[in-house]
Parts: structure tokens; C-alpha cells; sequence
């Protein structure tokens, strides 16, 4: 289940601000912005804060607890390595930056941002629903255990996710 | 040289004691990206017959999901309800599994906190599972070969007939081995490992201590897959492989295709991009040790490297 909407209320300072509200109502959500106290720990493991310098994982955390739903549509979120170091050392080990960022991106792609950073993962994506398996090549698995397979990601959705996040990425082409 | 049986700094004494013994059956989960490196399967079920383990894969799994959520392109659903699935397959044939793989490793373990975290979640995959004859599943262990080798550290000690201390190698542990949601299911420190260093070490390898040991390879998960410039995630790359440069290995050891795959073909970027050579041989600790039980070349599929093994070949002692 991905959050369709961020909310429609108007941004804000504390815990009822619209962006946190929309990142609570994801299901992988859990981190307490508001107990984050700042250290940058974070920040000094990040291998995404050497390759985009611009990419501060201590900032986000505190754009988000201030409500700035430009996190959004910019670029910053789509940098991050997703090596979950920062979620290894955050002293107050409640911050888990790493689901933070999959939660952003989700907004932001239900708002139509970043679809285009999608462009290479989506053929994989196929991949993987033709063949239960990533990479190239033929499939390992036998073919009653992949119609099982099939089954699910039809069951949970998957096919339509997919399908729907490269339809939206195609008008955002044509506009 | 680090005794191989010596008490470890900083390990997880209840993730220890539930790593599989060399004489249990473990069934093999295979990953997607080791079909790029066959000698890492390969090489694992070698080392399984060398130690007496029996080993069990099956082609009714599928790949683990392990990047769908960090993709954004699944539902929480898909990927509890596939991750459980293969549980089943699992379980069906024994008590844990092992895997070669940091994102098969992470995919599971992230899914299991995901479930823990969203009964409402778990409770759908239950209904979808259950309609082809699969059920919930809590009580299967998913362990890396790292965690399995390190555990048996003294087995592979006795069992490799190869002088090893002649070879100097950088260890990269990389990121969904070391960091995990669930404290729990980490053995090592993630701020200063040791247990790759502890298994080789009982071989007499030397083992470098290089300043970006710790680092990300540079693959980023999908960084470069989500980027037109793929020069900024490079940049991480070449940090690290300067660092291993000044030490003068004769390989790194992974325990990651992925991140293997990366260090492997990066070099030959890193030598278009930032004009610098490296031609440091990538091989993953199955693979590694491997050579050290005399594993046939054949066997371990070096053919298939960007980067030539040989330097690590020539620094390969003679058998014992």
C-alpha cells in the first residue's frame, strides 16, 4: 500500500504539520522527527553526502519536522545510497532516515516528481514479474512455483503499481 | 595472526549460537546478481561438501524482493507476501537458510521487521498465502555466508589445504550486511567489524586495515540506475579504491555480488572517468576460500572477472 496523497492541509512547525502527517499515514513509517536532536551522526557516515554534497540527511529530518513539502519536488531525496548507516548510528536509534527517504519518494512520485528516475528500474521490474527473477537471463524457477509467483503480485497488486507509475511517467514525457 | 577459535570482540552472542553448525542441512538461497559470478555458488557448495554440511536449493524460490521497496516501484504487500513465500520453500527443506548475498541477507530481515511493524500487512499476505497452500512463517533462520564461515571458522581452518599466508587482501564488508533495522539479527559491530578479518585470519591471511573500509562500494543500491550522471556515485568509488590502493593487495574479499559486480566493472570506469588504474581483483569470501581448500580454478569462475585474478593467483601458496 502506497500513500496516494500528502496530505491537504497547509505546511506547519510540530508534530500536526502536513508532511509529517503524510509520512505517519505510510505504511513503513514509525521515526519520531520531534526526537531527533541534530548531531549529524548521519550526516558523517553518508556516502551520499560525499558524492551530492548537497544531500544532508540531518537537514532533511529537520525540513520534514518544519513541514517543507519542497523535499518533494527537488532533488535532494533521490541521492541518498540507501545504506542504512545512518540508521545504525543515530544515537537516538529512532530515526530511521533510510525508511524516511523511500517515504518521500513515494510522495513525491504520487505528486508526479522524480518519475523519471524510474525510467531504468521499471524494465527490471518486469523482469521480475515475467520471471521471479531480477537480472537477466532465463528464469530459474519452475513454472508452477512462478505462476504462484505471478498469483501474488497480482493479488498485491504489484502489476498495477507498475503499470500505473510508467503510464504517469509517460505523460510527464509528453507534456 | 588472530587465533580462530578465540573469544570475538563484539559479537552478538545470541546471533551466534543460532548460525548453523557445519554438520546441519542448510538450504541455499540463491541470488539474482551471483548468476553474473557463478563461481560464487559454485564455491559455496564446495566449501559445504569440504565441511560436511548438506546443502539444499530449490528452483520453486524466487528472487528475494530484497530492492523492491527501496525501488519505490511495490506495495508493502508484494513484498511481505513474496519474502513469505519463499519462507515456505524454506521451510519445507530445512530449519535455515544461507545466503552469498548482502541483499537477499537484508531483504529478509528488513521484510520480517516491515510484517512486525504492520500486523494489518502480514494478516493480507496471510489470506493471498494461504489460498495456495503456503502459510505465515516465524521460525526460519536466513544467515550469510559470512556469519555461517565465521561461526565454523575453525572447520574451514582444518579443512583448506592451501597456504594462504602469502596473500594480502582489503576486506569490504559492504552496507546491508553491516546495517540492519533489527539490531538483533547483526553479528558483527557495525562500526568496527571483525569477523571477515577473524575467518581469513585463521588462514594466516594478512589483512589490510585500509580507512574506507567501512565505506559504501559506491553501487549505492540504485544509485546508479536512477541517475543519467553516474559521476557523483563514482566518486565514492574511487575514495574507497584509493584507500585499498595504498596498501598494495593482492585482492579485495566482498561478500556481496552486487557489490562485487560494482568493484569489478567501476575499475575500468574509474580509469575512463578520473584517468587512474587500480587492476585489483575482486573476489567474493566463498570464492576466497575456496582457493584456500584447493576449489579447481574451473570451479570458481575467474574467466568471468573484469579485473584479471591473477595477482592474487601468484601470491597463492602451495598446498599444505
Amino acid at each position: 500500500m502506497h500513500a496516494d496523497e500528502a496530505g491537504d492541509t497547509a505546511p506547519g512547525v510540530g508534530p500536526g504539520n502536513a508532511l509529517v502527517r503524510a509520512i505517519g499515514a505510510h505504511p513503513l513509517s514509525g521515526t519520531d522527527y520531534f526526537s531527533c536532536i541534530q548531531c549529524g551522526r548521519c550526516v558523517g557516515a553518508c556516502p551520499a553526502a560525499i558524492a551530492s554534497p548537497s544531500f544532508n540527511m540531518r537537514v532533511i529530518n529537520k525540513r520534514v519536522m518544519e513541514g517543507d513539502e519542497t523535499l518533494l519536488s527537488g532533488d535532494e531525496i533521490w541521492d541518498c545510497f540507501y545504506c542504512q548507516a545512518c540508521v545504525s548510528l543515530c544515537p537516538r536509534q529512532n530515526i530511521d532516515s533510510f525508511k524516511t527517504i523511500i517515504i518521500l519518494r513515494d510522495l513525491a512520485l504520487a505528486r508526479g516528481h522524480g518519475l523519471h528516475h524510474l525510467a531504468r528500474i521499471l524494465p527490471v521490474m518486469h523482469q521480475y514479474m515475467d520471471k521471479g527473477v531480477l537480472t537477466d537471463g532465463e528464469s530459474w524457477m519452475d513454472p508452477d512455483a512462478l505462476e504462484e509467483v505471478r498469483r501474488i503480485n497480482e493479488a498485491t497488486g504489484l502489476p498495477a503499481r507498475v503499470a500505473g507509475l510508467a503510464s504517469r511517467g509517460e505523460e510527464g514525457n509528453h507534456r | 595472526m588472530i587465533d580462530p577459535v578465540a573469544a570475538p570482540r563484539h559479537v552478538n552472542a545470541a546471533r551466534l549460537e543460532a548460525i548453523p553448525v557445519k554438520g546441519d542441512p542448510v538450504f541455499y538461497f540463491q541470488g539474482c546478481t551471483e548468476r553474473v559470478y557463478p563461481g560464487i555458488n559454485n564455491a559455496f557448495i564446495e566449501i559445504c561438501k569440504k565441511l560436511g554440511t548438506p546443502v539444499i536449493a530449490s528452483n520453486k524460490q524466487s528472487c528475494c524482493t530484497g530492492n523492491f521497496i527501496p525501488f519505490n516501484t511495490a506495495p508493502v504487500d508484494t513484498v511481505v507476501a513474496i519474502t513469505q513465500r519463499n519462507y515456505n520453500i524454506i521451510k519445507a527443506q530445512a530449519r535455515s537458510a544461507v545466503t552469498t548475498c548482502n541483499g537477499c541477507f537484508s531483504s529478509f530481515h528488513q521484510c520480517d521487521a516491515i510484517a512486525r511493524g504492520n500486523p494489518g500487512v502480514e494478516d493480507r499476505a496471510r489470506v493471498v498465502l494461504e489460498g495456495l497452500g503456503h502459510a505465515i512463517v516465524q521460525d526460519v533462520g536466513v544467515f550469510h555466508v559470512a556469519e555461517f564461515l565465521y561461526k565454523n571458522r575453525e572447520h574451514v581452518t582444518l579443512a583448506s589445504t592451501r597456504r594462504m599466508d602469502g596473500c594480502k587482501v582489503a576486506v569490504h564488508y559492504g552496507c546491508h550486511f553491516l546495517h540492519q533495522e533489527d539490531p538483533a539479527v547483526v553479528l558483527d559491530d557495525p562500526e568496527d567489524p571483525s569477523i571477515i578479518e577473524g575467518t581469513l585470519e585463521g588462514l594466516g591471511v594478512h589483512v589490510a586495515r585500509y580507512t574506507e573500509r567501512l565505506a559504501c562500494c559506491g553501487a549505492g543500491l540504485n544509485q546508479r540506475l536512477i541517475h543519467d550522471d553516474r559521476i557523483n556515485a563514482l566518486q565514492v568509488t574511487l575514495r574507497k579504491m584509493r584507500s585499498i590502493k595504498a596498501h598494495d593487495v593482492d585482492c579485495i574479499v566482498v561478500v556481496c555480488p552486487y557489490c562485487q559486480l560494482h568493484l569489478d566493472n567501476a575499475q575500468v570506469e574509474l580509469e575512463v572517468e578520473f584517468d587512474e588504474e587500480f587492476n585489483i581483483p575482486v573476489v567474493h569470501l566463498a570464492q576466497f576460500i575456496g582457493l584456500a581448500m584447493d576449489v579447481p580454478l574451473e570451479v570458481l569462475r575467474f574467466d568471468v572477472h573484469k579485473v584479471p585474478v591473477d595477482p592474487l593467483l601468484a601470491a597463492l601458496g602451495q598446498p599444505r
